[in-house]
């Protein structure tokens, strides 16, 4: 057992739950679901970004671009700069609706209960894979650079970031992931630097191997258009990047979060893959991959390996923490909420926290099964999930929120056709019933779009003056008058 | 083709910033504005 690294990371553990203790003092519905609403830009920017960097990122793109270099680009980091571009041109109308869950959006502007009920469902289950898988990769890099075992590792992490979360909700979580946030980055730059300097120079030389984007996951120029909006759909109906739209301050802090925060991500994600492409020269073949990054921490040691281990702890905490608050949330409020619309905020508040803690627990009891059982099929199950959210609720989202002539039949046919048309075919050829002609994604998003646009050609849109003055009204004055 | 694709890349990443500052000037809107915080206007939802 390493004991200088567990001491390390008991520090950072034990300062992330006096966080969430510190949370617990604002102790209401609001403050746990959308932290009051009164998130500054500096926080805002922190938990963005912090959220968005996973270890998936630290460890996966790196490893990624150890081994298909230039494929890096179309594959996620294209597909993702344009989910932020999305994102920043909804943030204002979104600030402005005043809500408290992503799911709540259908029925406000549809007035539609089975369709915020339905994409919570779907919200939730996905992002109850999501902790899962995202607990089991930041357990394998603690059990192996602590020298724990990993089911000891998975219970340690899930139960700090549950404690932390259940005490004070989105106002622990923001201000964890901002001390996450700069524990990433300074851990990325610091190995950033360590190969500068072993390399100099020549680490800019791009070994002809990597040049080409024509691999990995984009072996045609069809791979790569597919994966560019995969990468997009996965950022811009993210519901963990929408849901931080509803606690900023104002208007302009929401933008400002997409566009500061996306800066950040463009600098780390930069160092990232300037870092995947020096793997080759500074490890073994046989190191490259997923284990590419964690190695070069154990070669380094010292400061470095310290830094970087808790740098990668912080990616996994800072993404799962979110994912599992909105499980309790999307939970709460769109599930149990449409059931029972008139519970109190002292009942809400207190379901929303003991629905976090069992989904943890549960989380935490599927993580263990995964790790024992060596199963992979989680991750397949991930991958659908995800890709099933994406098609299921971005051109919904954003057609309902950009047009008036989207109808509830052409949103509700188009979340419906999103999740069929995505779910179906990848199930089918997982099962090997068929052969897809091209990425599932075509069809996730083809279908979407064809039921927004049918749908609202059958059935003519009629918004009332609410939902015109709430989601197309021009004023800012809900910022300036209250 | 490795830095084609950064540069892409980096032009895609920076123009979010751009959006929010247009965006909000066209808006008028501004970090100084009061937070409106939680009031009975709020959503049901």
């Amino acid at each position: 057992m390493n004991t200088g690294y567990l001491v390390v990371i008991l520090i950072y553990f034990l300062v992330v739950l006096l966080i969430g203790l510190w949370g617990a003092k604002r102790a209401s519905y609001n403050a746990y679901t959308v932290a009051d609403r009164d998130v500054s830009l500096p926080l805002s920017v922190g938990t963005f970004f912090a959220t968005y960097i996973s270890s998936a990122t630290v460890i996966g793109f790196i490893g990624y671009t150890s081994l298909s270099g230039a494929s890096i680009f179309p594959t996620y980091f294209w597909g993702f700069a344009l989910g932020w571009l999305a994102l920043t041109l909804i943030a204002g109308r979104m600030r402005k609706l005043r809500l408290r869950s992503v799911p709540s959006f259908f029925e406000a502007r549809f007035g539609s209960k089975g369709l915020r009920v339905f994409t919570a469902i779907v919200t939730v289950v996905a992002f109850a894979f999501s902790v899962m898988t995202q607990l089991v990769a930041g357990s394998l890099v603690l059990s192996v650079v602590i020298g724990v075992s990993q089911t000891f590792s998975v219970i340690l992490l899930a139960t700090v970031l549950t404690v932390y979360t259940v005490l004070g909700g989105l106002v622990s979580v923001v201000r964890t992931d901002l001390i996450q946030a700069g524990l990433i980055v300074l851990a990325v730059a610091a190995a950033f630097i360590v190969a500068l300097t072993q390399h100099g120079i020549s680490a800019f030389n791009i070994p002809e191997n990597l040049q080409t984007m024509l691999q990995g996951n984009t072996p045609t120029v069809s791979d790569m258009v597919a994966m560019v909006i995969v990468g997009f759909g996965g950022v811009a109906a993210q519901p963990y990047y929408l849901h931080r739209f509803f606690s900023t301050r104002n208007v302009a802090t929401a933008r400002y979060m997409v566009g500061v925060g996306a800066l950040l991500a463009g600098v780390v994600y930069f160092l990232i893959a300037i870092l995947g492409v020096i793997m080759p020269r500074s490890l073994d073949a046989e190191h490259l991959g997923d284990s590419a990054i964690i190695q070069f921490g154990l070669q380094a040691g010292g400061f470095l390996g310290a830094l970087l281990l808790v740098g990668i702890i912080c990616a996994v905490q800072s993404t799962v923490d979110s994912a599992l608050h909105l499980v309790g949330v999307n939970t709460t409020n769109d599930i149990v909420g449409a059931a029972k619309p008139t519970l109190s905020d002292r009942q809400q508040h207190t379901i929303a926290r003991t629905v976090t803690a069992v989904m943890g627990v549960l989380c935490t009891v599927g993580a263990v099964t995964f790790i024992i059982t060596d199963a992979g099929f989680i991750t397949v199950l991930l991958d659908i999930w995800l890709g099933t959210l994406s098609s299921a609720l971005l051109i919904p989202l954003y057609f309902s929120a950009l047009f008036k002539w989207v109808s509830k039949l052409g949103a509700g046919l188009s979340t419906v056709g999103g999740f069929f048309g995505y779910f179906i075919p990848l199930a089918a050829s997982q099962m090997g019933l068929l052969e897809l002609p091209f990425h599932q994604i075509y069809f996730g998003f083809g279908f979407s779009a064809i039921g927004i646009i049918v749908g609202s050609l059958v059935s003519r849109a009629d918004p009332n003056d609410e939902v015109r003055a709430r989601f197309f009204g021009k004023d800012e004055a809900e910022n300036v008058q209250q | 083709m490795f830095w084609v694709g950064m540069i892409i890349f980096a032009i895609l990443a920076v123009s979010p910033i751009f959006a929010a500052v247009l965006l909000n000037k066209k808006d008028g809107a501004h970090l100084s504005q009061p937070s409106p915080g939680v009031s009975m206007n709020d959503s049901e939802h």
